[in-house]
C-alpha cells in the first residue's frame, strides 16, 4: 500500500515536472481547445431554450415570462460568447480549473458534473457564472492571484451564483423593479438603480459568506482569502510593479531623450472603502470584514495554498501571463503588452516570443503614430497608475519618426536573430516603408560602425581645438566675443543636425542589402480597398473561399424582447441555403467553417474558427482607424489557409432591424392635409426598417481584407433583398476587373 | 421618337459593357403583364356643363366626374446594372367621355353629321422607359427595391359612341348650346355611330412617372407596385383644326385629349413578370 502510494504521487510529481517542462514558452502560441467539444459548444440555443424552460416554474404568469425571457436572451448571449474564439476548453489553464473544482466539490459530484468551467482568453480579472452552470474565468484573473488557493476560493463564490441561481432570480427582481410591482411601485428611475444595485449587492454578499462556507469543506488555507480582495482591488495594475529602465533601449551611443521619460510616477491610489452605492458589489472593505470575520480562528496548519502544487499553479500563472502579452496585442493595448513582456523577462530574459511581443508593440504604436491617431480606448499616460506609467509616457512623448525608429531598430534586432520568422520580416518592411514614405528617412540617414568611428573622432578632434582657444593680442580668447545664448544654440544645432541619437540606431548592424531594402520606395500598404469603393465593384476573381460563420441578427425594437433569436437561428440556415445557390449560379466553390457543422470530435475547427474570430476581431479594430497592420495573429491564419488549401476568407452577414414609429400625433394630425394623407397613412402602417448587409474577404497570405462591403437599405429583410445582395457579394468576390 | 429608341438602345449597350452585377441573381430580362388601376378625373364637356346649369332638367348622362379605369399592359425591361433598368411596354388605355355633341361638317358640307351623347376613348400606348435604384444612396440592387421610373408614353386615341346617346337632338334641351354656334340642330343629321363623323385618331404624349418598390416571389416570380404620375407633352390647339374638321373636330380633340389625361393622371401600378434570361 505504502509502495502504491509512493508510486501514484511520484507519477504526479513527475506528471506536473513534465507538464512544466514541456511548454514551450520560447515559441509560446495562443492557447488552443482540445479534446472532445463540450456539448455546450455543439448544442443549438433553441434545443436549450426549450429544455431551461420545460424546467422552469412559477405561479406568476408574468414571473413566469419573465424568466423564459432570461433563458431566451441568456442561451442565446452564452452561444455567442462560446463561440467567439475567447473561449478554450481541454487547455492548460482550463483543465488546471477544473481540477481545482474536483478539489472543492470531491464531496458533491452531482454538482461537480453540474458545472462546467471554461477560460475565457481576457486581461480582465474576472470570473462569472450562468444559469446553466457554465463558470468562466479570464486568463487576467489566473495572471494576478497569488496561489491556487485564492482561485479556489473565487471558484467557491462563483458555485454559490450557480446554486443559489442569483443570475435569473436577478433578471427577475430587476424586471419586477422595471414594472414597479409590489413595493416597489412609485420609485423614480434612481431610486430604481439603487434598487438593483442593492439587491446585486445582496446576492455578491451572499456568494462571499456562503463561498466561505464551501471553501471550509476543502483543505485549501485561509491565509489566501484576504489577498483575493487584494487581487480584485488592485486589478487595474499590471501584473507586477517593476521600473521600467530607461535605458532599456539604449545600445551604444543610441539612446533615448530624457524627456521621454517621466521623472515621478503616479502612485496608485485604490482603496478599500470606496462608494459602492451605484456598483453591483460591496466595496472591498465590507466584502473582507465580512468573510474573513467568518474565518474560523482553528490553526490553518494542514491546510495549503497549493493543493495541485506550486510548480504547477506557477507554469499555468506562466502561461496566462504569456496569453496576456498576445491578447494586449490584440485588443491594442500596446503599452500593457510591452510592459507585460518586459515584467516576464525577468523571470525569462532571453525568451524570443517576448521579444516578438515588444516588436510588436512598438511596430502597432508606430503606425497608429505615423497616421496620427491613436487606438480606440488608448489611455492617456497621466491617467495611468504604477511602474508602466515609464512606458506609456515613452509612447506618447517620443515623436513619430524617432518612435519608427525605435520600433524598426528592435523589431530589426529581432529578425536577425530569428530570420525565419516571416511575421518579423513583414513587420521591418513595413516599418521601413513607413520611415521613408511618411518621414522621408532612407537607410544612409544611419550611420554605419565606420561612420560611427568617424564621427567620434571628429568629436574628440573638435574637442581638442577648442579646449585650447586661440589667445589675441590682449589676452583674452575669440570665444568671448560670442555669447553665451548663441554659443549654446551653435552647439545644439551641431548635435542635432548632424548627429542626432536616432542616427546611431543601425551603428551596431550590417547595413546589408536586405537592410536597405527596408527602405525602398514601393506602394505603402493601407488599410484596406479605399472607403470609395465600399459600394462599389471590387472584382476579386476568386474561385474558391471559405465563409466563417455567417451572421444573422435581427432586432425588432417594437417587441418587449428586441433582439429576435429564435427567429434569426433559423434564418442564419436560410442565409446558408440562398450563400449556396447563388454561389451555384456563378459556380463559385464556396465552403462554410460554421460552428453548427462541429460535432464533438472536431475540436481542431473549433480551434481554426476561434482562431479567425480573433484574427476578424483584431484586423477591425485597426480598420476602425483605417490602419493597415501585420497583425499578430496572421501567422495562425496563414496556418489555417495551408491547413484548408485555400486563400482567401470571408466574413458575412445581415443585421435587421425593425424600429418603432415616430412622430406619430404629427403625422396623425397632417392627415387632415387631404392630398398627404395616402403617403402618411403608409408610412404609419409599415414599420421603420434598416438592414445592413456586409462582407469582409481576407487574403490570408497578405493579411489584407480585399474587400470591405457593407451595404444598408431601408427594405425590410425579405428573400428578395436577402438574395439579391447575397448574389451581389458574391459576384464581386468571382468577377475579375476587365 | 426613333432617336429616343436608338438613344436608349445605346445606353443599353454602354450600360451592358460596365455592369458588373445586373439582374436578379444574374437573371436580367423579365417579361411582365401589368394592371393599372388609375383614378379617372373626367373632363366636363360644355354640353354636360350646360345642363348642370339648368337644375330642373334631369342629366342624360351615365357617368359621374370620377370613376376607375383599368390599364392592362404587357411589357420588357432589361437590367442595365444596379441602379439602372430599362424597358418597354405596352397598354391598353380606355377613358370614358361625358355628354357632348359633336359634328363633321368637313365630310360634306350640305349634310352634316352630329353625335350627340357619351364616347368610349381607347388607344393603345407605347412607352419606353428606364428606372433608378437608389443603390448607393439606399442599397437597392436593380430589380429589388425601390425605384424611380421616367417614361415617354405615346399613342392614338379614338372614340367611340358607349353609355347614353340619341338621335334625335330635339329630345334633349340643346337650343341655348346651339345658340352659341353657328350652327342649328335642324342642320345637323344626329348619327347613332361616331364612326360615322370620320374623325381621325387624336395622338397624344406623356410623360410618366412612377414611385414603386418592386421584390421577386419565390425567387422566380418579380412583382411590382408604385404609383404613377403623367402629364401630356403637348396641348391641342384651335387653329390645328380650324380648316380641317373645323370646330366640331376641335371639341372632339379636346375631349379625347382632356379625358385621357385625366384617367391618365394619377394611378396605380401593379405588375408580375418572369425572368426570361
Amino acid at each position: 500500500m505504502r509502495i502504491k502510494s509512493i508510486i501514484l504521487i511520484y507519477t504526479l510529481l513527475l506528471t506536473n515536472i513534465l507538464a512544466a517542462q514541456n511548454f514551450d514558452f520560447n515559441n509560446f502560441q495562443t492557447l488552443r481547445s482540445s479534446g472532445t467539444v463540450p456539448d455546450d459548444f455543439t448544442e443549438k440555443s433553441s434545443v436549450k431554450f426549450q429544455r431551461d424552460k420545460s424546467e422552469i416554474e412559477s405561479d406568476s404568469k408574468r414571473e413566469q415570462k419573465d424568466m423564459e425571457n432570461f433563458l431566451l436572451a441568456s442561451n442565446y448571449e452564452i452561444e455567442d460568447m462560446l463561440h467567439s474564439g475567447r473561449i478554450v476548453f481541454g487547455d492548460p489553464i482550463t483543465n488546471y480549473l477544473n481540477d481545482i473544482k474536483s478539489e472543492i466539490l470531491k464531496g458533491d459530484p452531482q454538482l461537480a458534473k453540474s458545472i462546467r468551467i471554461y477560460t475565457l482568453l481576457s486581461n480582465d480579472v474576472n470570473a462569472f457564472t450562468f444559469d446553466n452552470g457554465i463558470v468562466v474565468v479570464t486568463t487576467g484573473l489566473v495572471s494576478q492571484v497569488q496561489n491556487e488557493a485564492q482561485l479556489a476560493y473565487i471558484l467557491c463564490h462563483e458555485f454559490v451564483h450557480f446554486t443559489e441561481k442569483h443570475a435569473i432570480t436577478s433578471y427577475v427582481e430587476n424586471r419586477r423593479v422595471d414594472r414597479g410591482a409590489g413595493v416597489y411601485a412609485s420609485l423614480g428611475r434612481d431610486e430604481e438603480d439603487l434598487v438593483k444595485f442593492s439587491y446585486a449587492k445582496d446576492q455578491e454578499s451572499e456568494a462571499d459568506t456562503k463561498g466561505l462556507d464551501l471553501f471550509k469543506t476543502t483543505n485549501y488555507s485561509y491565509d489566501a482569502i484576504s489577498g483575493v480582495f487584494d487581487v480584485l482591488l488592485y486589478s487595474y495594475l499590471p501584473i507586477n510593479e517593476i521600473v521600467f529602465p530607461k535605458d532599456y533601449f539604449n545600445e551604444g551611443m543610441y539612446k533615448l531623450p530624457d524627456n521621454a521619460f517621466i521623472d515621478t510616477i503616479n502612485q496608485i491610489t485604490a482603496v478599500e472603502d470606496y462608494d459602492d452605492a451605484k456598483s453591483t458589489h460591496p466595496n472591498i472593505k465590507k466584502r473582507k470584514s465580512d468573510v474573513l470575520g467568518d474565518i474560523p480562528a482553528t490553526s490553518d496548519a494542514s491546510r495549503k495554498l497549493n493543493i495541485l502544487g506550486e510548480a504547477r499553479f506557477n507554469e499555468i500563472q506562466q502561461i496566462a501571463r504569456f496569453q496576456g502579452c498576445e491578447l494586449y496585442l490584440i485588443d491594442v493595448h500596446y503599452e500593457d503588452a510591452l510592459y507585460q513582456a518586459f515584467v516576464l523577462q525577468q523571470d525569462f530574459p532571453d525568451n524570443p516570443y517576448l521579444k516578438r511581443v515588444i516588436a510588436q508593440a512598438l511596430y502597432g504604436w508606430t503606425i497608429y503614430k505615423n497616421a496620427g491617431t491613436t487606438p480606440t480606448g488608448h489611455i492617456y499616460f497621466k491617467k495611468v497608475e504604477g511602474e508602466s506609467q515609464q512606458v506609456f509616457h515613452l509612447f506618447s512623448k517620443l515623436n513619430a519618426k524617432e518612435f519608427n525608429i525605435l520600433a524598426l531598430k528592435y523589431a530589426w534586432d529581432v529578425h536577425l536573430a530569428e530570420p525565419d520568422n516571416k511575421q518579423m520580416t513583414k513587420i521591418c518592411q513595413h516599418l521601413g516603408k513607413q520611415l521613408r514614405n511618411e518621414h522621408d528617412i532612407d537607410y544612409d540617414n544611419f550611420f554605419t560602425e565606420t561612420e560611427v568611428k568617424k564621427f567620434i573622432d571628429a568629436m574628440n578632434a573638435k574637442n581638442d581645438s577648442t579646449a585650447v582657444q586661440p589667445v589675441d593680442s590682449v589676452g583674452k580668447t575669440n570665444d568671448t566675443k560670442t555669447s553665451k545664448y548663441d554659443k549654446i544654440k551653435k552647439e545644439k544645432n551641431t548635435i542635432d543636425e548632424k548627429a542626432p541619437y536616432w542616427r546611431f540606431a543601425f551603428a551596431s548592424v550590417d547595413h546589408s542589402a536586405e537592410f536597405k531594402a527596408l527602405f525602398e520606395e514601393e506602394e505603402e500598404l493601407v488599410a484596406t480597398t479605399s472607403k470609395k469603393k465600399k459600394k462599389s465593384e471590387f472584382n476579386l476573381g476568386l474561385k474558391e473561399l471559405v465563409i466563417v460563420d455567417p451572421v444573422y441578427i435581427s432586432i425588432d425594437e417594437r417587441s418587449n424582447n428586441p433582439v429576435q433569436y429564435e427567429a434569426a437561428e433559423d434564418a442564419k440556415l436560410n442565409l446558408k441555403d440562398k450563400v449556396k445557390a447563388s454561389a451555384d449560379e456563378l459556380n463559385l466553390k464556396v465552403e462554410y467553417l460554421d460552428h453548427t457543422n462541429i460535432d464533438d470530435r472536431d475540436v481542431e475547427t473549433f480551434n481554426e474558427m476561434a482562431v479567425l474570430s480573433r484574427w476578424i476581431e483584431e484586423k477591425l479594430t485597426h480598420i476602425d482607424e483605417d490602419i493597415f497592420i501585420e497583425t499578430s495573429t496572421n501567422d495562425e491564419l496563414q496556418e489555417i489557409a495551408k491547413s484548408l488549401d485555400i486563400d482567401h476568407f470571408a466574413w458575412m452577414g445581415i443585421v435587421s432591424f425593425t424600429e418603432s414609429e415616430e412622430y406619430v400625433g404629427a403625422k396623425i394630425f397632417l392627415c387632415l392635409y387631404l392630398p398627404l394623407a395616402p403617403f402618411l397613412i403608409y408610412d404609419l402602417v409599415t414599420p421603420d426598417r434598416n438592414t445592413f448587409y456586409f462582407a469582409l474577404v481576407a487574403n490570408a497570405e497578405t493579411g489584407k481584407l480585399e474587400m470591405q462591403y457593407f451595404n444598408s437599405s431601408t427594405l425590410n429583410d425579405s428573400n428578395a433583398a436577402q438574395s439579391s445582395n447575397i448574389y451581389y457579394i458574391l459576384q464581386q468576390i468571382k468577377g475579375r476587373k476587365k | 421618337m426613333k432617336r429616343i429608341i436608338l438613344a436608349l438602345c445605346s445606353l443599353a449597350i454602354s450600360a451592358s459593357a460596365i455592369a458588373q452585377v445586373p439582374g436578379y441573381m444574374g437573371k436580367r430580362l423579365q417579361i411582365y403583364a401589368s394592371v393599372e388601376p388609375t383614378f379617372d378625373f373626367r373632363y366636363i364637356t360644355d354640353g354636360l356643363d350646360y345642363y348642370l346649369q339648368q337644375p330642373e332638367v334631369t342629366i342624360p348622362t351615365e357617368y359621374g366626374n370620377y370613376g376607375i379605369g383599368v390599364t392592362p399592359g404587357v411589357g420588357i425591361e432589361y437590367t442595365l446594372n444596379n441602379t439602372f433598368v430599362m424597358g418597354a411596354d405596352v397598354k391598353w388605355k380606355q377613358a370614358k367621355a361625358q355628354l357632348h355633341m359633336y359634328y363633321n361638317t368637313a365630310s360634306n358640307p350640305d349634310i352634316p353629321y352630329g353625335y350627340l351623347g357619351e364616347g368610349k376613348i381607347s388607344g393603345m400606348l407605347t412607352g419606353f422607359y428606364f428606372k433608378i435604384y437608389s443603390h448607393r444612396k439606399h442599397g437597392y440592387i436593380a430589380p429589388i427595391g425601390r425605384y424611380h421610373q421616367f417614361e415617354i408614353l405615346t399613342g392614338k386615341f379614338s372614340m367611340q359612341e358607349s353609355g347614353y346617346s340619341s338621335t334625335d337632338f330635339y329630345a334633349v334641351d340643346y337650343q341655348e348650346y346651339y345658340s352659341n354656334l353657328s350652327l342649328q340642330a335642324s342642320e345637323l343629321t344626329p348619327v347613332a355611330s361616331l364612326s360615322q363623323l370620320n374623325f381621325d385618331p387624336h395622338r397624344i404624349s406623356y410623360l410618366r412617372y412612377v414611385f414603386g418598390g418592386e421584390t421577386v416571389l419565390f425567387d422566380k416570380v418579380p412583382a411590382d407596385i408604385g404609383i404613377q404620375f403623367a402629364m401630356p407633352l403637348s396641348f391641342v390647339q384651335y387653329g390645328d383644326y380650324d380648316n380641317g374638321i373645323d370646330k366640331g373636330g376641335y371639341d372632339y380633340a379636346y375631349t379625347v385629349r382632356k379625358s385621357m389625361n385625366g384617367a391618365m393622371a394619377v394611378g396605380i401600378v401593379m405588375r408580375f413578370g418572369i425572368f426570361a434570361i
